[in-house]
């Protein structure tokens, strides 16, 4: 697949690398804004949170790079887990319906009211969604794993959600909640508070944890399932673990930032390239390469000049389409 | 005492019977080699024997002790098993397949010196050292073969199930990887190779066990398993059998018209 390269990054520094780059996008993204604040003044908001500067920098744009990070890592990591699950470059919670049925989970709970009385119940309800979606696919692949059913089945599960989304929003009574839900689909970091962060964070944190512990068993699955059983690594309890890692960091991310495409399947393959193909070596490069492109994007849609700022789903998916295409593309030559 | 031993083992798959009441020994210290026709149950056999598939009925004994007395990681490291046409789902380098044998013990630390000589020695021992930081993606079939087997050797494990692990090899190769095995028996490992070569289950291994639809038609010492009458029987062939420097040489001849009429699976083996 990829040329043999001379000189592979050991895994340790390509994190300690990512983990600066996701610094500097981190500062750069809290100090570009709509409100033009001269660098000290920023600083001194940032840091004592008083005055107009303090609301700004603590109460917009703080959250704003957090939830990129933490929905960024979500996903990146997600994507990773999920393809060494499957043993699928093409698998990502996006593109295989996952994110979607979180959004659905939300939409659900969204649309009865249930997030205005208890808020923990928007990520829980995205996250049963995420689970739903996850566990599907996880019978789909022990069933037949080819390299494309996983992806159709996946489709299949995105138009679902979809239609079942759009009668939601067919039946909803009030115009208002239609535009809101509308919005809040097409995936955003804007205007979100340190609330949604602290919603969100256990969650991600839980799960990313879970996704980590199943790293050394994915490496084993790449001989296939029945090398790894005669390794004692138990392959159901790898499949629930991995299914309920990306349930939890996937639905609740979308649940505080909507559906953010592609980040799952952009950011493992460029990690291959740089410490190799073992399924371990790329869950935490891959969780923060994810939060790094989330960050860099956000920082793009901000700087694009377009008259409303573009959404950042939108964003991505309009990188992450064509990245897609070609992924499959050179897939089937290798096939054939 | 046996190292690995079947008895009365018998699978049935959707309803199909596969396996029917077979038993099988198998000493340490010893190579020794399963043959049979396509379909005759030799996978099966292996499966169970790894502890991959409980069968319906008998049971399966390693160092004396079955299969449930032993815990999942302390039998991989105590069997290391090799399946047909192993697949890397991953353009790994051909030094992580190797070192994946590795993953049963878990080390850390200290340990992991161990792990690095391991795996330096089952490479060399496989001549796959050259190929050491190559995708396997990149290998021909035969390199392939040569590194998961030496996956397998990595672990250290003291019973080695193969299942036709040379199939795709040239004959120098498939030569080198049957004195490979040959050595790991002389350490006291038993060894248990699926072939389908019989001139080098004869050359090579130290028993034979023939497999036939679903149940062990013989087993034995190669002279006197791999004989012209069951040939004929189980295979359906006529072969030309002798003596080259004391063990015995085999080499099929045609096909049997009246057997291979009754013998669906035969007509496609070309």
């Amino acid at each position: 697949m990829q040329s043999p390269s001379p000189r592979e990054w050991s895994q340790a520094g390509l994190v300690a690398s990512l983990a600066l780059a996701l610094s500097l996008s981190a500062l750069v993204s809290l100090f570009i804004g709509y409100a033009a604040l001269p660098l000290n003044d920023a600083w001194r908001g940032l840091v004592f949170g008083i005055g107009v500067e303090g609301i700004i920098m603590q109460d917009i744009r703080l959250p704003r790079v957090l939830l990129g990070m933490l929905a960024g890592a979500a996903l990146g990591m997600s994507g990773a887990a999920l393809q060494g699950l499957l043993r699928n470059p093409l698998a990502e919670p996006g593109v295989m319906g996952i994110s979607a049925f979180a959004s659905l989970g939300a939409v659900i709970a969204i649309y009865f009211g249930l997030s205005t009385i208890f808020a923990f119940s928007l990520p829980v309800a995205a996250m049963g969604g995420a689970l739903l979606a996850a566990a599907l696919l996880t019978l789909i692949s022990a069933r037949q794993n080819s390299l494309y059913t996983l992806v159709l089945a996946g489709v299949a599960l995105a138009n679902l959600a979809a239609a079942l989304m759009a009668l939601a929003l067919n039946l909803a009574p009030n115009p208002y909640a239609v535009s809101e839900i509308v919005f809040w689909l097409l995936g955003s970091l804007k205007d979100r508070s340190l609330q949604d962060v602290m919603l969100a964070l256990p969650f991600v944190g839980a799960g990313m944890i879970i996704l980590h512990l199943t790293g050394r068993a994915l490496d084993a699955l790449a001989l296939g399932e029945d090398v790894a059983r005669s390794m004692a690594i138990d392959v159901t309890r790898t499949g629930q673990l991995v299914t309920l890692g990306v349930a939890l960091t996937v639905g609740a991310s979308v649940a505080v930032t909507g559906a953010i495409a592609f980040v799952g399947l952009i950011v493992p393959h460029l990690c291959r390239s740089l410490v190799g193909h073992e399924p371990s070596r790329l869950l935490w490069p891959s969780a923060l390469g994810g939060a790094l492109l989330v960050s860099i994007a956000d920082i793009a849609v901000r700087l694009v000049p377009s008259g409303p700022e573009l959404m950042l789903g939108v964003f991505t998916s309009l990188i992450g389409v064509p990245f897609f295409l070609w992924l499959v593309f050179r897939l089937r030559q290798e096939i054939s | 005492m046996m190292s690995l031993e079947m008895q009365a083992v018998s699978v049935a798959l959707r309803g199909q019977p596969i396996l029917k009441s077979v038993s099988l020994q198998a000493q340490a210290g010893r190579c020794i080699g399963i043959v049979g026709p396509n379909g005759s149950g030799k996978s099966t056999a292996m499966k169970v024997m790894a502890g991959l598939l409980s069968p319906d009925a008998g049971t399966v004994k390693v160092e004396g002790r079955g299969l449930s007395g032993w815990t999942r990681p302390e039998l991989a490291r105590h069997l290391s098993y090799l399946p047909q046409n192993g697949d890397v789902h991953w353009p790994l380098k051909v030094r992580a397949v190797v070192a994946l044998g590795r993953l049963p013990h878990a080390a850390f630390g200290a340990a992991r010196a161990l792990d690095d000589a391991a795996i330096a020695d089952a490479m060399e021992r496989c001549d796959v050292v050259h190929l050491a930081h190559k995708p396997v993606s990149f290998l021909s079939g035969g390199e392939r073969a040569r590194v998961l087997l030496a996956r397998a050797l990595a672990t250290g494990a003291r019973v080695i199930l193969a299942d036709e692990p040379f199939a795709q090899l040239d004959p120098q190769h498939q030569i080198h990887a049957m004195e490979v095995l040959k050595a790991e028996a002389a350490t006291g490992a038993t060894v248990l190779v699926v072939l389908h070569d019989l001139a080098l289950a004869a050359r090579y291994c130290d028993r034979v066990a023939v497999m036939s639809e679903g149940t062990l038609a013989a087993e034995g010492l190669p002279r006197d398993v791999l004989s012209s009458d069951i040939l004929r029987s189980v295979f359906g062939v006529d072969a030309f059998i002798s003596e080259h420097q004391g063990s015995p040489l085999v080499l099929p001849l045609r096909r049997r018209s009246d057997l291979s009429a009754s013998r669906g699976s035969w007509l496609h083996q070309g």
